[in-house]
Formats: C-alpha cells, structure tokens, sequence
C-alpha cells in the first residue's frame, strides 16, 4: 500500500513539473499579485516611508506669527512633503484642484499665533480632493502629528511655567507652615506657665483662707462660752426661783386639800343641822381635785444644765474641714489649632493650560515606531496571497487533478489494479501538500528577497503554520473533488469557496476590518488561522510558540477534511 | 499459473435503480483463449468487464481472476488481470513510457523490470519512436494502442479489453489486433468486449453473445453464426418505412423484425439470389424509392438478430 502511495506521489510530481500552466499558477502568478496588492496597499498599512517628496503641498501662511512659523518648520522637516507656497486662497485652492500639484492645500488663517497664545482654540484650513482620499488621509495624519506637537511644546513651555510658579507658592506655603508651628509651640508653653501660676496661687489663698478660718474658729469658740455660761447661769436662777414658787404652790395646794376635808365636814354638819330642810340645801360648789397622776411632790426643778452637750456639737461644727479650695478654672488658653497648611499638589498643566493627550506607540516587537507605527505591507500579502494560491494550487491540483483522473480513465484503471483507492487520494494528497509546503516556501523566500518582508523572530517557526495550511488546504481540495461532480461545477464553485474564504479569512485585508460576526464566522475557516500565525511571527514578531495553536488548529482541519474528503471521494469515486 | 478457467463469471447480476444491467451472466475464459463479448450498446458488455475488473462489485454473483475471488482476494486477483478500459485511460501529459512504467509498478514490478517490459510493449504497439513523447501529442491510434499496452504492462494472467478500436484507424487496428493475438499466444486469457461483429468473428476463439444483460448464447463464430440459419439475406433502405408485410406475395421471403436507421430499412431472408429482383421491386413501389440495398450470407449480426430480434450496432 505504502509503494502505492509513493508512486503515487512521484507520478504527481511528473504531471505537476509538465503543468506548465499550473506551476505558473504556483510560483509566479502569485508573485505577480503580490506584488500589485503589496505596492498599491503599502501605504494603507504605513510601513513603509514614504519616498521622498511623495507628497505635494500647498501652503498659504496668512498669520506670519510663531505657529505658523512652527508648522512650516515642521514641514519642511517630512521628507514625504513637498510645499508649494501660495499667496492668495485661490492660487492654493487652483493648484490642488485644477493643476493637480498638491495633494492637499494648507491655510494658516490670521490670527492663529494670537488666538493660540490667548489660549484659544485655532483650525487650519485644508482644501481637499475628494479623489485623492488615501494621500489626503495621510497627510491629515501627518497634519494631526504636527499640530499635536506643536500644541504638546506650547503646552509643555506653559505648563514648565506654571511648574515654576507652583514651585514659588510651595516653598511660601512651607515658610507659613513654619511660623504656623513655632506660633503652637510659644501657645503651648504660655499654657503651661499659666497652669502652675495658677497652683500656686490656689495653695497661697488656701494657705490664708486657713488661718483666717481658725482665727474665727477660736473668737466664735470663746463666744459661744460665754453666752452659754451667762445663759446657764440665768437658767440656774430661773429654775430656782421658779422651785420656790413650785413649793409655795405645792404648800398652798396642801392647805388647800385640808381646807376641802374641812369644808366636808362643816357641810356635813350644816345638812345635819338642816335636819329636814337638809335637801333644800344646795350642793356645795365642787372643789376641783387635782390630778390624780399629779404628783407634784415628785417635781422638782434642778439647776441648770452645763451644756456640755450643746458646746460638743457646736465644737463638732466649728471644725474646719480642709478646705477644697475650688479655684475657678482659669479661662482655657485659646488653643492654636495645628496649621495643616495642605501640601502643595504637584502643579502640573491642569492648573493652567489643558495638557496634550499624546501617546507612544509601541508595537509587539517592544520598537517604539513614533506616532505612527505601521508595517510592510507585504508582510500581510505575501503570506495571504501565497495562502490564496496555495489553495487555489489545491483545487487544480487535488480536486480537478482527480476531475482529470477520473476523465483521462486512469482513475478506472488505477481501481483495477491491486492499489485501493485511497492509496490514490492520499499519494494525490500528499504530493500536493509537499508541493504546496514547497510553494509557500518559495513564495516566503520571493518575499523576503524582492519586497523585504519580515521573517519573525524564527524564520523556521513559519514552516508550521504553512505545513499546516498546505495540509489542510490539500484536504479540503479532497473534499471539492468529491462534491464536484465535474470540472464545470469544480471551477466556478471551487473559486468561490476559496475566495471567500482567503478574504473573510484575512488573506486580503487585516481581519480585524471585518465586522465582528464575520471574524467569528472566520475562526471556522482553516485560512483565519493560517493568516493568524503568520501575522503573529511576521507582524507581531512574536515567539515560535504563537504559532502551535493555529497550526494545531489547521492540522486538525486537515484531519477532518482529509477523513470525510476520502469518505466522500470513495463515495464518489469508489 | 492456476488450472482451469482463468476468468470465471458465476450468475453475475447487477441493477442500476430500476434497470437490470445484468441478469445472471456466467462464462468463463481459459488460458490462451480469446473470448468475445458481442452485443450492442447497454446490453452490459462494460459492466460486466467492470464487475470482472474489481472497479465495481456484482449485487451477486461471483468472479474470479486466475483462481483468486474478487471478493475474497481482490489484490491477489487484480495483479492477476489488466483492464484495457473502453475509453483511453492515459496520463497525457506524461510520455509513452511514463504512463507504461507507472502502471507496470503500481502494479507491483520493479522498476527495472517495469522499464524493460514497457520498451518491449512500446515496440510491440509500434510506438517506440514516441518513447519519450508526451501522449496528448499522439494520434487517436496511437493513443489506443498506448491503452491496450498499459493494460498488458505486468504480463497479467487475465487481459480485459472493452471496445479497443472505437475510432481507431485500420492501421493501429492492425496493430491492436497483433497485439492481442500476441497475448493469447503467450498464453494469457483474454476477454474481448466489442459490438463489431468482424472483429469478434476474427479474433475470437469463442464468443459471448450478450443482450440486456443477459448472455443470449455463446460459442464459436460457427455455432452462432448457424443458428442464424443459412439462407442469403438482403437489407434494404427505402425512401420511405416500409410496412409489416411490404414482401408479401413473393414466395419464400421472410421479412425479419429488423429496422434500420430512422426506420426507413428492413430486412428479409431470401429462399434463392434470384428473388432479389422481385424484392427490390416490390419494396419500391411501397416505399417510394429503393435507397441501399445490400444482399449478404448469414453472420453474426444475423444470428443476434435471430436470437434477439435486435441488431448490433452499425457495422465499422
């Protein structure tokens, strides 16, 4: 079986070296597309710079102030442009329209330096040729270049100004800070002093206080002794005379008491006396009768008391508690607040003047390229043109190769013979993906040599991505070849399969000018993955290993392909 | 090599949808033997040399090539045959050699063997000064002859030719039928598919006489050719068709269910050669103007009519 295959694949090689035809379609018709896409799209992509004096154009300078005077510098310092100096609006709008001579004409309106140096916004004045859209793009971002560094210098000159001046109120705000500081520290030592002032002079008025209080302690003590002894004394005197008032009384209720007994028994000689006319005797007026709990034998008045009681407590109250000598506070020293004299933030544009929002461009290769970066356009269409005829090599070579053998009648005398017919489509398949993997090589090589493309890192690492596509594209060849029932139904169907796919694919144009549905339909496409690795060894210039999985992915489409493109030959063909 | 029939068709049939293509075909060719499969266009000559080929397989039946099934064996009974295909089956951007040494390897030689038999063949067919020609600047011929070579390349026991000499002038006919002859010499069997009857009635040591699929009778030219019976016939070409019947009143002539192109011939046995007069006479007056006519003794074309009611194709 395997001796099949190899004659098989040394037969294609003798049919593919007498296709003149096809190895034209191979190797330099490709050359020759690539070629006429790479010079005309070159400056889409930008890689290249431009040739010197490329672009013309005309400038009329109706402000004579510093901008206008940067902008020419400016210009005159692109190789790419060429000025053509205008005196009045309409010479310059003649020389881009009627005469052609510029691409673009340029007018400096008075008044430009004054309005920009006020701050003010100015606008150049650019006349246009509709037709000449792409060089007109271009030099508008050249303009837009220029205009921005023209603005980013006066924004810088602007903004190193107020970086002085900011500079200036830092360093005077750091200076009140300072005073600000020592201003707390005499504060705070003032406070201090006046707080131990203040203790001494609550010890010094206890201190008096103290004595001023014993000294009244002792004049109120003696007092009091002498009132309580003269008051004592009068009591005594009271008390004893009202004693002997008490005995006289006690004497006449004594006699008193006899009188009554008498007085009973005179009564009671009266009514006896009376004898009948004893009840008409009135009653005698009752003599009151003391008391019988009035034991006035029992009361008795002594002298008068010492007042040892009352001296106790009246010492109790003359005694001085320590004195809490409640000084009113004095009046808190007014506190200076810690001066948080903010730091200066770092005076930058904004206070002044609008920055100027630039930026660097740095593509994947870590190589800052300036403002613009871009690449050779020929490292995006040697890769996709070579992809789209390595395909189209496909569709002759595989799908109407086996057309043709089917036409010429060998295919019929290959079955009868002891070789299957897989051996036949895998030989055809690989021969074709030898002769594609060869096809991309030197269309890769032509590339390098004539139109100076990138090679990546690891020129090899670009054998990967091509085996893949050329296996897959040989593959997906089986599968036309199947489904096409003729060579009329191959071509035009063939074709149109392979350029969608190389131009939905990114073969053509980057893919990400594609919509965004339409880079998903790609990922389905073996050509999207192709022009993946190839963009990332070639453009992106990144390692050997960006490549696996896009060639990974495209191995595996040619695994699909190539078991249902022999399924569907044999089904076809067997 | 194997004893007995070297290709060996048992109850071939095969159907196509709803046409049956062949319906139970079997017979056999030996070693050394040249076998005609005679019959007219679709009447299965092909398919059956494709089943025989290994290119298609029989919805039943067996076939077998040098003893080896085509079933069982297929590699073993296809290195045993070479397919000369109806139409050319050539590289043609490749040279006479090239195509030659191509299919001897594939079919298993070593490429010096390959080369030295490819010349051998190359001079056999007459084309050994366009050795190293590229074939699409051959003649039509050559270009045959070429085929029938490629078809022979490895020695194969069993050689299957399908129609070698459509449109081939008389002289690569010459050379075609030289070349076969030389294969039956060496001892290789050889079935021959072809719809001219002259060129199964020279070559052929027997012949298969097939028609919708089914083999209609088989034997040598002799055999078949008496069944056809032995009186002279005559076609006719009238200027207008001639009506069932259009003989009657001539004794002893039998119009034979044949009609020629557009249906202006027809055809009848004749008891005696003087009859002819009377015969083109009377289809004269019925179809208007006798056009051709042609008076003949029997032969395979007969003898199919005979059996089929049909014709061969045109004659070359």
């Amino acid at each position: 079986m395997l001796r099949a295959v190899w004659l098989t694949i040394g037969k294609e090689f003798l049919l593919i070296r007498r296709d003149r035809v096809g190895l034209f379609m191979l190797l330099i018709a490709p050359i020759a597309v690539i070629a006429a896409a790479g010079f005309s799209l070159a400056k889409i992509y930008g890689g290249r710079t431009a040739p010197r004096g490329e672009y013309s154009v005309a400038i009329l300078d109706e402000d004579h102030g510093a901008v206008a005077r940067a902008i020419l510098d400016a210009i005159a310092h692109r190789p790419e442009l060429s000025v053509i100096h205008c005196s009045t609006r309409r010479e310059a709008q003649q020389t881009v329209r009627e005469q052609k001579l510029a691409v673009v004409g340029i007018v400096i309106a008075p008044g430009t330096t004054d309005a920009i140096e006020h701050g003010h916004g100015a606008q150049l004045i650019l006349y246009t040729d509709p037709v000449k859209y792409l060089q007109t793009t271009n030099i508008e971002l050249t303009l837009a270049e220029l205009c921005r560094q023209i603005s980013a210098g006066a924004a810088a000159q602007a903004q190193a100004q107020a970086a002085e001046q900011a500079r200036n109120l830092t360093r005077q705000l750091e200076q009140a800070r300072e005073s600000a500081e020592q201003a707390r520290a005499e504060a705070a030592r003032l406070g201090a002093s006046a707080a131990a002032s203040r203790a001494a002079l609550a010890a010094r008025i206890r201190a008096q206080l103290e004595t001023a209080l014993t000294n009244a302690r002792d004049q109120t003590r003696g007092a009091l002794d002498a009132e309580l002894n003269r008051i004592q004394r009068k009591i005594d005197a009271d008390a004893a005379a009202q004693q002997a008032k008490l005995d006289e009384l006690k004497d006449y209720l004594k006699r008193l008491e006899i009188a009554h007994g008498q007085f009973e028994t005179w009564f009671g000689k009266l009514q006896q006396l009376a004898g009948s006319h004893a009840a008409d005797i009135p009653p005698p007026p009752a003599i009151p009768t003391l008391p019988a709990d009035l034991n006035l034998s029992a009361i008795k008045l002594e002298p008068g008391a010492d007042f040892k009681d009352v001296r106790t407590r009246l010492e109790g109250a003359l005694t001085i508690a320590p004195i809490d000598l409640n000084l009113p506070e004095l009046p808190a020293m007014p506190k200076i607040p810690a001066v948080n004299i903010p730091v200066l933030p770092r005076i930058d544009s904004s206070l002044a003047i609008p920055g100027t929002l630039g930026y660097v461009e740095v593509d994947l290769t870590g190589r800052e390229n300036g403002a613009v970066a871009g690449f050779n356009a020929f490292d995006l269409q040697v890769p996709g043109f070579a992809v789209t005829f390595l395909l189209i090599g496909m569709l002759m070579g595989v799908s109407l190769a086996l057309i043709n053998e089917h036409d010429w009648g060998t295919l019929k005398r290959l079955r009868s013979a002891s070789a299957p017919l897989w051996t036949t489509l895998i030989g055809k398949l690989l021969a074709r993906f030898v002769v594609g993997f060869v096809q991309m090589a030197v269309l890769f090589a032509a590339g390098y040599a004539l139109f100076g493309i990138s090679l990546g890192r690891t020129p090899a690492a670009l054998m990967m991505p091509a085996a893949a596509i050329a296996f897959a594209g040989a593959a997906f060849g089986l599968i036309v070849a199947g489904v096409g029932r003729t060579r009329d139904a191959i071509l035009p169907v063939g074709a149109i399969v392979i350029m969608t796919m190389a131009a939905v694919g990114g073969c053509w144009w980057p893919i990400d000018l594609e919509p965004a549905w339409m880079q998903q339909v790609a990922l389905a496409l073996p050509t999207t993955w192709a022009m993946r690795a190839f963009n990332d060894l070639m453009i992106r210039n990144l390692a050997a290993s960006s490549a696996l999985v896009p060639a990974a992915v495209n191995f595996g489409f040619g695994i699909i392909y190539t078991v249902a493109g022999v399924a569907i030959a044999r089904r076809r063909f067997g | 090599m194997n004893s007995g029939p070297i290709i060996r068709a048992e109850e071939l049939r095969k159907r196509y949808g709803q046409r049956v293509a062949l319906d139970g075909v079997s017979f056999t060719v030996n070693a050394g033997e040249i076998v005609g499969l005679l019959g007219p266009n679709r009447a299965g000559k092909t398919t059956t040399l494709s089943i025989l080929s290994g290119v298609i397989a029989p919805d039943s039946g067996r076939a077998s090539i040098a003893s080896y099934d085509l079933a069982a064996a297929p590699r073993l009974a296809r290195r045993s045959l070479g397919l000369v295909p109806q139409s050319l089956a050539l590289y043609p951007t490749l040279t006479a050699l090239e195509n030659l040494v191509f299919f001897g390897r594939i079919q298993g030689m070593a490429a010096h063997e390959a080369l030295s038999r490819a010349r051998s063949l190359l001079e056999e067919v007459g084309l050994s000064d366009r050795t190293d020609d590229v074939v699409n600047e051959f003649s039509g011929g050559m270009m045959r002859r070429l085929n029938i070579a490629c078809g022979m390349v490895h020695s194969p026991a069993a050689i299957m030719l399908d129609e070698p000499t459509v449109g081939v002038d008389p002289q690569s006919r010459g050379r075609i039928f030289a070349v076969v002859e030389a294969a039956k010499q060496a001892g290789g069997a050889i079935l021959y598919s072809t719809h001219y009857m002259e060129e199964a009635e020279r070559l052929c040591d027997r012949i298969v006489l097939i028609d919708h699929g089914k083999i209609v009778a088989q034997g040598t030219d002799r055999e078949l050719i008496a069944l056809a019976g032995t009186e002279p016939r005559i076609d006719i070409t009238t200027k207008r068709a001639l009506p069932p019947g259009w003989s009657g009143g001539i004794t002893g002539v039998g119009e034979l269910p044949w009609e020629g192109l557009d249906g202006l011939g027809a055809a009848a046995t004749l008891r005696t050669l003087d009859q002819v007069p009377d015969v083109i006479r009377r289809a004269a007056e019925i179809g208007g103007e006798v056009v051709e006519f042609r008076v003949h003794r029997p032969n395979l074309q007969d003898a199919f009519l005979k059996l089929t009611g049909r014709a061969l194709r045109d004659t070359p």
